[in-house]
């Protein structure tokens, strides 16, 4: 009965994948407008993240993301990754991971009750957020230092990944 | 997809070096001996319990040529836990498998994906910690990984993005 209810639950928060054409509006900007755009989703999505850490433990959530501008380091992965991507006629797979953010945004307000361990652990919510950005785009970010960016904007420790995988656990997500 | 067929395995025991004298098919067994310089913190034993091994080390620094530790203030210190408890090895397992969000493993050491930023890997049917504040974190890490790898524990991950 819980499991069903989590179904459920889980159903009613999958949204729409994204239209091609917004894909593709985006992808036409100006690279300084396309710029905005990214960089405004980038900072949307550190705080969404931020909020489902927060629902989920607020003591771990204290150090887990910093709450920060965005740095010299992540602009510039930002631009190479557009930069590379224009390159090779792949903006359009750019635009689908920064209405990705959007959507994890979306998916937060409508769910109070989700949290990161939901947007980590439950395979369903996390390909609604993540499934249409092409692997060339995340190929090109680690690329382009998102990796190493990352390091310095998330601080998940052991412990807090340990304490993640136990809920998860808990929810019937690993199984 | 990383798989450890026994011909890679073959590979990474090779890269591992000079065999290892430990058993490294159990969590004692996975936890390293000191290395020269560094000291049990507190004089402590590692803990070595049923499903878990744990120790804490702590390196002092070089002492001058009259004896005197330059630095204690600075002295790197390395924590260790090696987790065989499937209740908590199988959640971080499936944590690895999938993959949590884009961007949040990176390649490790012989092949064993980590956690961005972390010595934190699941091999085999362990969990391994290391935690550290300095060059310590990734010399006992990586000497955890080739016991392991020499012992043929799979990485318990999918890595590529």
């Amino acid at each position: 009965m819980m499991r069903l209810s989590i179904l459920l639950s889980v159903s009613a928060l999958l949204a729409a994948p994204v239209a091609a054409d917004e894909a593709a509006d985006m992808a036409n900007l100006s690279k300084r407008a396309f710029m905005a755009e990214y960089e405004a989703s980038f900072v949307a999505s550190i705080a969404v993240q931020r909020e489902l850490f927060m629902r989920f433990d607020p003591d771990l959530a204290e150090d887990a993301i910093l709450d920060g501008p965005v740095s010299e380091a992540e602009l510039a992965m930002m631009e190479c990754s557009y930069d590379t991507l224009a390159a090779s006629n792949g903006l359009e797979g750019l635009a689908r991971q920064v209405l990705a953010a959007r959507r994890m945004e979306q998916m937060a307000e409508d769910n109070p009750s989700m949290d990161i361990v939901d947007l980590f652990m439950n395979e369903d919510m996390m390909l609604a957020v993540v499934d249409d950005i092409p692997r060339e785009v995340i190929s090109v970010m680690s690329d382009c230092g998102s990796i190493s960016a990352s390091k310095e904007r998330l601080n998940f420790t052991p412990d807090v990944w340990q304490a993640v995988g136990a809920a998860g656990e808990a929810r019937g997500y690993t199984q | 997809m990383i798989r450890l067929t026994p011909a890679v395995a073959f590979v990474l025991a090779l890269a591992a070096g000079p065999a290892l004298a430990r058993d490294c098919t159990s969590a004692d067994g996975l936890l390293p001996d000191l290395f020269e310089g560094w000291e049990l913190f507190n004089d402590a034993a590692p803990k070595r319990e049923g499903a878990r091994a744990e120790a804490t080390y702590s390196l002092i620094l070089e002492t001058d040529t009259d004896g005197v530790v330059l630095n204690p203030e600075a002295a790197e210190s390395v924590s260790i836990r090696i987790e065989s408890d499937p209740a908590l090895v199988a959640p971080m397992a499936a944590l690895f498998q999938r993959g949590p969000m884009p961007g949040m493993l990176e390649a490790g050491p012989l092949g064993y994906p980590v956690m961005v930023g972390q010595s934190m890997t699941v091999a085999g049917d362990f969990q391994i910690i290391v935690d550290g504040n300095g060059s310590g974190t990734d010399v006992y890490f990586n000497d955890i990984l080739r016991c392991a790898a020499a012992a043929g524990l799979e990485p318990a991950a999918t890595y590529g993005e």
